[in-house]
C-alpha cells in the first residue's frame, strides 16, 4: 500500500535537494560580486602606484585619459556614420515597399479570380456560418463578426499586411520590417491558397465529402462536415463529426466550438462548458472564451 | 467505487480499441502504416521502444480493417512452429480442409499454389518473442506473396540486428514509433479523462502539470499511465484521510513529484 508519510518526507528532501543548487549559485554570485568590486578597486590602485613611480606619470595618465576620450568620441562618430550610412538605404526599403505592394496587387487579383469562380459557394458558406450564430450565440460578438464575414475574411488577410506594414514603416524603419513583410505576404499567399482549397471543396455534396474524408482523414474536412450538419440541424451528426475532427487535430479551435454548440443543442450544456474550459486550459482563444462566457451567462 | 479509484483504473495499461485516442503522432503513424499495408510489400517492420503505442496501433488497424477476411492479428506470439503454421493455414483456408500433420514445406507449397488467388495481411505483435529460425521461416512465407506480414517489435540492439540481417532485402518499409511530444502528452491525459466523462478532472490539469509529466515520462504512454495511476492513488489516499490536502481546482505539482518519487523517476 501507499506509504504516504514516507513519500511526503521524501518529497521534502527532494525539494531541498532541488533548491540546493539555486541557493549555492546565488551565494556564489553574491560572493563573486563582492570579490570583484573589491578586487577591481585594488587593481586600479595597483596600476596607479606603478604609474606614479615615474615622474611624468601624472601626465601620462592624463594623456591616457585623453586618448580614451578620443577613442570614445571616435567610436560614437563611427557609430553615427554607420547609422547615417544606413539611412540612404531607406531608398531601397522604399523600393521594397513598392515591390510588396506589387505582390499584394497580384494576390488581390488572384483572389478576385477565385472569388468569381466560387461566388455561389462562398455565399453558401456564409449562410452556414450565420445560421449557426443566430440560433446559437447572439451575445458572442467576436465569434459572430468573424464567422459571418467568412467571404470578406478571405480578402482581409491579403490586404491586412499592407496596412500593417505601412504603419510599421513609419514607426521602425529598419531591417526587421523587411523580413516581416515577406513573412506577412507569404502568409497571405498561404491563406489565399487555403481559401481556394476550401472553396473548391464546397463544390461537392456532403456524401462526396464524407467519402473524401474516409480517404484523406483531413481534420479540416471533418470540421467542415460537422459545420454543415450543424447548419442542417442534424446536431447528433454534427457532434459526431466534431469529435472526429477533434481526434485528428485536437488543437483545432473550430472542432471544439462545434462540439460545444452541438452539445448545447442536444441539451448537454454542462458538457459543452467543460469542454471549452479544457480547451482554454491548453490554448488561448478569443472565440472559445466568448462562447464560454455566453454559455455561462445564460 | 470511489472517484479516484475509478480514475486510477482509467490509467491501467490496456489495449482497447474503443479507448483509442487520436494524437498528432499516433494519427501520423496510423496513416503511414495503413498506406504501407496497401502497397505491394512483403513485410513491414513496426518498431519502437516499449510503451510507444505499437500494440494499440496494430489493434486499431486490425479493428478498422474494412475487409476482415483479409486482415488477421496474432497478438500473443505462437512460439511453436507447427502451431504457428496451422494458425496461418486457418487464415487462408477453411480449418476443415487442413491436413492432420501439416508441415512447413507443405504449407509453403499451399501458399505458392494460392499465389495469385489470395493475399492476406497478418499482423504479428510482440514479434521480438519469435525465435530467429521461425522468423526466417516467416520471411520465406512472405516471399510467396500469399501472406504479407506486419511485424511489430521492441527496439533493442538485438532487434536492430534482426532488422538488418533478416529483413533488409525483404522489408520495404520500416516505421519507427516514438514517444509523444509535450502536446501529445497533454492531449493524451485530457482525452483519456474526457472519454470517461471526467471533464472537471481534465480541467484540473494545467500547462505546468503537463510539462512536469512530460519531463518525468518523456512522453512514453506506458509511463504516463503509470504516473497518473500513482497520482490518483495519492489523491485517493488524501480523499479518505486528509481531504483538505486536495482541495482546490488545480492538480498540484507536488503530488506529481511524489508519484515520480514513488516510481523512481527521481530520487530524494
Ligand atoms: N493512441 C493511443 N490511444 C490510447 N491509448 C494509448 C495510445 N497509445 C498508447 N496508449 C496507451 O499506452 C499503453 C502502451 O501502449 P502499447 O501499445 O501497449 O505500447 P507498445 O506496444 O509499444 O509497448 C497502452 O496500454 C495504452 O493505454
Ligand atoms: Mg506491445
Amino acid at each position: 500500500m501507499l506509504e504516504i508519510e514516507k513519500l511526503e518526507k521524501e518529497w521534502r528532501k527532494y525539494k531541498i535537494k532541488q533548491l540546493k543548487p539555486y541557493v549555492f549559485i546565488s551565494i556564489l554570485l553574491a560572493l563573486s560580486a563582492i570579490f570583484l568590486t573589491l578586487y577591481s578597486k585594488d587593481a586600479t590602485k595597483l596600476v596607479q602606484q606603478i604609474a606614479f613611480n615615474d615622474e611624468g606619470a601624472k601626465k601620462e595618465v592624463a594623456v591616457d585619459e585623453k586618448e580614451m576620450s578620443k577613442e570614445s568620441t571616435e567610436a560614437t562618430e563611427s557609430e553615427t556614420k554607420s547609422y547615417s550610412s544606413q539611412t540612404p538605404s531607406s531608398n531601397t526599403s522604399e523600393e521594397k515597399t513598392a515591390k510588396i505592394a506589387e505582390d499584394k496587387t497580384e494576390i488581390d487579383l488572384d483572389s478576385r479570380d477565385s472569388k468569381k469562380e466560387e461566388k455561389e459557394v462562398d455565399s453558401l458558406a456564409l449562410k452556414a456560418d450565420t445560421g449557426f450564430l443566430e440560433t446559437f450565440a447572439p451575445q458572442s460578438t467576436p465569434v459572430s463578426s468573424k464567422a459571418s464575414n467568412s467571404p470578406k475574411k478571405a480578402i482581409q488577410p491579403v490586404q491586412r499586411p499592407t496596412t500593417d506594414t505601412s504603419n510599421r514603416f513609419a514607426q521602425e524603419m529598419k531591417d526587421e520590417t523587411k523580413t516581416e513583410n515577406t513573412v506577412d505576404s507569404e502568409r497571405a499567399v498561404k491563406e489565399h491558397n487555403s481559401l481556394v482549397l476550401t472553396t473548391t471543396k464546397t463544390n461537392n455534396t456532403l456524401e462526396y465529402l464524407i467519402k473524401r474524408f474516409n480517404e484523406k482523414r483531413d481534420p479540416k474536412l471533418a470540421s467542415y462536415i460537422s459545420r454543415s450538419y450543424y447548419k442542417k440541424g442534424k446536431y447528433k451528426e454534427a457532434l459526431k463529426w466534431s469529435i472526429e475532427a477533434n481526434s485528428l487535430d485536437p488543437s483545432n479551435e473550430e472542432s471544439w466550438i462545434l462540439f460545444a454548440k452541438a452539445n448545447v443543442k442536444l441539451g448537454n450544456r454542462e458538457d459543452a462548458i467543460q469542454a471549452l474550459k479544457v480547451y482554454l486550459n491548453q490554448y488561448s482563444s478569443r472565440n472559445v472564451k466568448s462562447l464560454l462566457n455566453s454559455l455561462e451567462s445564460k | 467505487m470511489s472517484k479516484y479509484k475509478d480514475l486510477q483504473s482509467i490509467f491501467i495499461d490496456r489495449i482497447e480499441v474503443s479507448q483509442y485516442i487520436g494524437l498528432d503522432t499516433s494519427i501520423l503513424f496510423y496513416n503511414k502504416l495503413l498506406e504501407s499495408i496497401q502497397k505491394p510489400l512483403k513485410m513491414i517492420l513496426l518498431y519502437g521502444k516499449p510503451g510507444t503505442g505499437k500494440s494499440v496501433l496494430i489493434n486499431k488497424i486490425y479493428h478498422d480493417a474494412k475487409d476482415r477476411r483479409n486482415v488477421f492479428l496474432i497478438s500473443t506470439p505462437i512460439q511453436n512452429e507447427t502451431e504457428f503454421i496451422k494458425k496461418l493455414y486457418t487464415f487462408l483456408l477453411p480449418e476443415s480442409t487442413m491436413p492432420e500433420d501439416l508441415s512447413y514445406n507443405q504449407f509453403i507449397d499451399i501458399c505458392n499454389a494460392l499465389r495469385d488467388k489470395k493475399h492476406i495481411t497478418v499482423l504479428l505483435d510482440e514479434a521480438q518473442l519469435y525465435s530467429s529460425s521461425l522468423m526466417e521461416k516467416i520471411r520465406l512465407i512472405s516471399d510467396t506473396r500469399a501472406i504479407k506480414f506486419v511485424v511489430s517489435l521492441h527496439k533493442t540492439e538485438k532487434e536492430d540486428l534482426i532488422a538488418k540481417e533478416h529483413f533488409q532485402s525483404r522489408i520495404w518499409e520500416t516505421i519507427e514509433l516514438k514517444n509523444g511530444t509535450i502536446h501529445d502528452t497533454a492531449m493524451y491525459v485530457q482525452k483519456k479523462l474526457i472519454i470517461q466523462n471526467y471533464f472537471e478532472i481534465a480541467n484540473m490539469f494545467h500547462k505546468g502539470n503537463i510539462k512536469l509529466i512530460h519531463k518525468f515520462t518523456k512522453g512514453n504512454y506506458r509511463e504516463i499511465n503509470k504516473l497518473l495511476f500513482t497520482l490518483f492513488e495519492i489523491y485517493d489516499y488524501y480523499e479518505t484521510n486528509k481531504p483538505s490536502k486536495i482541495s482546490g481546482t488545480k492538480i498540484k505539482n507536488r503530488y506529481i513529484e511524489m508519484s515520480a518519487l514513488k516510481l523512481g523517476y527521481i530520487n530524494a
